[in-house]
């Protein structure tokens, strides 16, 4: 078995880190605030120019799991921009959208998007208007599709993976980040006389985060290498990582602003950019009961990969494509 | 980076399944079962794995072992406990008496305790838990006083788990009374047959076997019976719990449950709640997060990297799952996880599970200290 990070995308993410600290790091986030041309014409070409826009053509595990690390390394500095968008599509920025309300973070970034809905349809599509501007929403806006296609493709499937995949990846960024920030803060800030890190209860709930943080960077690299694989077969394992990178993230913040008390609330202190640039990567397309509806359906189509595969069950029911069904049939 | 086994450990999962479906009733629940013949099962399917290799699947060739990789004992690791673990009380003596004694044994106790462990021939137990010294087992009390032939133990010694069906028991004494408690504590290899070991059941939640006490009244150790140096133990202590703390693949039972539920379920999966739903599929991935960290912690042990936080993190969200999956399957079964046996779902096996299950947080190290050991790695120690 093969958990080794390859070497290159390793690399591309350090490289991509120091490039984004050198243009300013979380400032570039805070820029934008202000100045909405930052993220279209400060974060594109500095994007462009690490080769953002190779990464998806090769498909190979190898470039895969490096647009994962650049999505981590995006995270990291709550960058203002669709970086899964622009890395699941060819040509233009796809987005999975509620077809009942499509909108996307960052849309205003690009004139022109591929948005694809819950059943793989999709559609060409522009932005309708300004972003939301709100506190949780600073940078959504409402995409306007033309006609949708009437089924999905193997093609769309795919881009949705990717998206969906990216999306969590650069969610589980921020997180890293937010729980870094929340050590130091736990270090440093001195209560009844001793440090925060003293308190047991303190130690405790930063383990426990500590160990929900590395299983979802297992599962985020898992599943990479799954859509890698199986592109859009994938999908089970797609949104289970979605799922879990919701909750993860939602309970890691919680511990995150707790333990940083009311300072955390104060835009000058990164947790609260990180804590807004979240909200539309875990509420976009679907927040918690339609990334479970979509999930359980998805289960009962193609079954759950695990030592013992769960088989599918729904109508239209196909083989699992999994790696432990030989062996399941031993039994 | 690809996530997956090679073809000789997918066959080595197939061959398990199969001699697993040959040899035990699908009403095998384990080797401690109120069923005495169970006992014997275990002990029978143990010849058979040693007899084709597969018991002592990953040790070195020349200590009977055979040869092959941490990812093939993985698997064994998978498919025993997926189905409860039919190596009964083997497990311990392959999974870290063996290695302890292969690191810290003499030539001489290694020919000597082995060659039948890896035959699955003996059963071992673990004589650590005191009364008052649970989760600081260095403040252990029971002693053994040097004599002209060797020592003498005095002590009591709790939760000890196969005891009254082990040969051996690996125990640790006080040696010395130091400064500092982790300093004198010494282990022993120890018949249990000897004269004055007394041992005596306790009746648990978990079911027979699990739970011990054994009494030690004036019993005589002698010299070739220590293993590593005197007042060396803690060291060896803390390299046998390094081996417990992966060698549990409790993950591999949560995802053959969960399976085995939706499976029994069939149509009336659409009555279920909604509620009961998702919990059984965020169950789903806990299991195959806790999986996942556990091939991660087994990549470093086969790349020589010591990294204990890694472990601590592992088993945390290896006993997390295993309770969060015991929980889900109780509250959607309700009241039909009470009876046991034929009477129950899967012949007892959700049942059992959750009761098992209850002590996963405890046995082998608490949750607490596992906390403790992930929050030095994070923080730094408590006083620093």
């Amino acid at each position: 078995m093969n958990l080794e990070l390859p070497d290159a995308a390793e690399r591309f993410g350090q490289e991509a880190s120091r490039a984004l600290g050198a243009r300013g790091g979380i400032a570039i986030a805070r820029q934008a605030f202000v100045d909405p041309q930052v993220p279209a014409l400060g974060v594109g070409p500095l994007l462009e120019e690490l080769g953002i826009g190779e990464l998806r053509q090769a498909g190979d595990v190898e470039s895969l799991m490096a647009a994962v690390e650049l999505c981590r390394a995006a995270g990291a500095v709550a960058l203002p921009y669709p970086v899964a968008a622009r890395l699941a599509g060819e040509d233009v920025p796809v987005a999975v959208v509620d077809r009942a309300h499509p909108q996307a973070d960052h849309a205003t970034v690009f004139d022109r998007w591929l948005v694809i809905d819950q059943d793989g349809a999709s559609a060409s599509a522009q932005p309708g208007g300004r972003s939301l501007g709100s506190r949780l929403g600073f940078f959504v806006a409402e995409l306007v599709p033309d006609a949708w296609t009437t089924t999905g493709t193997a093609e769309s499937a795919k881009s949705a993976a990717l998206f969906l995949t990216f999306q969590s990846a650069v969610a589980l960024g921020v997180c890293q980040e937010a729980f870094r920030l929340t050590v130091d803060h736990a270090r440093q800030r001195r209560q009844f006389g001793k440090p925060l890190a003293r308190f047991q209860s303190v130690r405790f709930r930063l383990a426990e985060a500590s160990t929900e943080l590395a299983g979802l960077e297992e599962l985020t690299r898992y599943t990479a290498v799954q859509v890698a694989q199986r592109e859009g077969a994938a999908v089970v394992d797609v949104l289970g990582l979605r799922l879990q990178m919701i909750t993860v993230s939602r309970r890691l913040m919680r511990t995150a602003h707790q333990l940083h008390g009311a300072m955390g609330f104060c835009d000058e202190y990164d947790l609260s950019v990180f804590s807004r640039y979240l909200q539309p990567l875990t509420r976009l397309p679907a927040d918690r009961p339609g990334t479970v509806a979509g999930l359980l359906a998805a289960v009962d189509r193609y079954g759950f990969d695990a030592t013992h595969p769960v088989p599918p069950f729904g109508p239209t029911a196909g083989p699992a494509p999994g790696r432990f069904t030989v062996a399941a049939r031993a039994r | 980076m690809d996530y997956q086994f090679d073809v000789a450990a997918e066959q080595l999962r197939i061959r398990l399944r199969q001699l697993i479906a040959e040899l035990l009733p699908a009403e095998f629940l384990g080797a401690f079962s109120d069923d005495p013949t169970d006992l014997g099962m275990t002990q029978q399917f143990c010849k058979t794995l040693a007899a084709e290799g597969l018991l002592a699947i990953a040790w070195p060739t020349e200590f009977g072992g055979g040869g092959a990789s941490v990812w093939d004992q993985t698997v064994v690791r998978e498919e025993m406990w997926a189905y409860h673990e039919p190596r009964g009380p083997q497990y311990m003596g392959i999974n870290w008496v063996g290695p302890t004694i292969m690191r810290f044994g003499t030539a001489a106790q290694q020919r000597k305790h082995l060659p039948p462990i890896a035959a699955g021939d003996v059963i071992w137990c673990q004589g650590f838990s005191e009364p008052d010294a649970g989760s600081d087992l260095s403040s252990l009390r029971t002693s053994a006083s040097a004599t002209p032939d060797g020592w003498v133990v005095n002590g009591q010694k709790i939760w000890t788990s196969y005891a009254p069906i082990a040969d051996w028991c690996m125990l640790a004494a006080r040696t010395t009374r130091s400064e500092r408690p982790h300093d004198g504590i010494s282990l022993f290899m120890i018949p249990m047959d000897r004269p004055g070991i007394t041992v005596r059941r306790i009746d648990s939640l978990l079911g027979p076997y699990h739970l011990n006490e054994v009494f030690f009244d004036d019993v005589a150790v002698e010299p070739d019976e220590l293993l590593g140096e005197v007042d060396g133990g803690w060291r060896i202590i803390r390299d046998a719990l390094a081996y417990e703390r992966v060698g549990i693949a409790r993950y591999a039972r949560c995802e053959r449950l969960l399976s085995e539920f939706r499976v029994a379920c069939a149509d009336s999966w659409e009555h279920l709640g909604d509620s009961v739903k998702e919990a059984w599929v965020r169950a789903l991935l806990s299991a195959r997060t806790a999986r996942l960290l556990a091939y991660r912690t087994v990549d470093q042990q086969a790349k020589g990297i010591t990294d204990s936080a890694t472990a601590s993190r592992t088993r945390i969200a290896i006993t997390l799952s295993d309770q969060e999956t015991a929980e889900v399957l109780s509250e959607a079964l309700g009241c039909d996880l009470l009876p046991d046996g034929e009477e129950a779902p899967l012949y007892g096996a959700f049942e059992d599970h959750w009761r098992y299950a209850q002590a996963a947080t405890v046995a082998g190290g608490t949750l607490e200290m596992q906390l403790t050991l992930v929050a030095r790695d994070v923080l730094g120690t408590e006083r620093s």
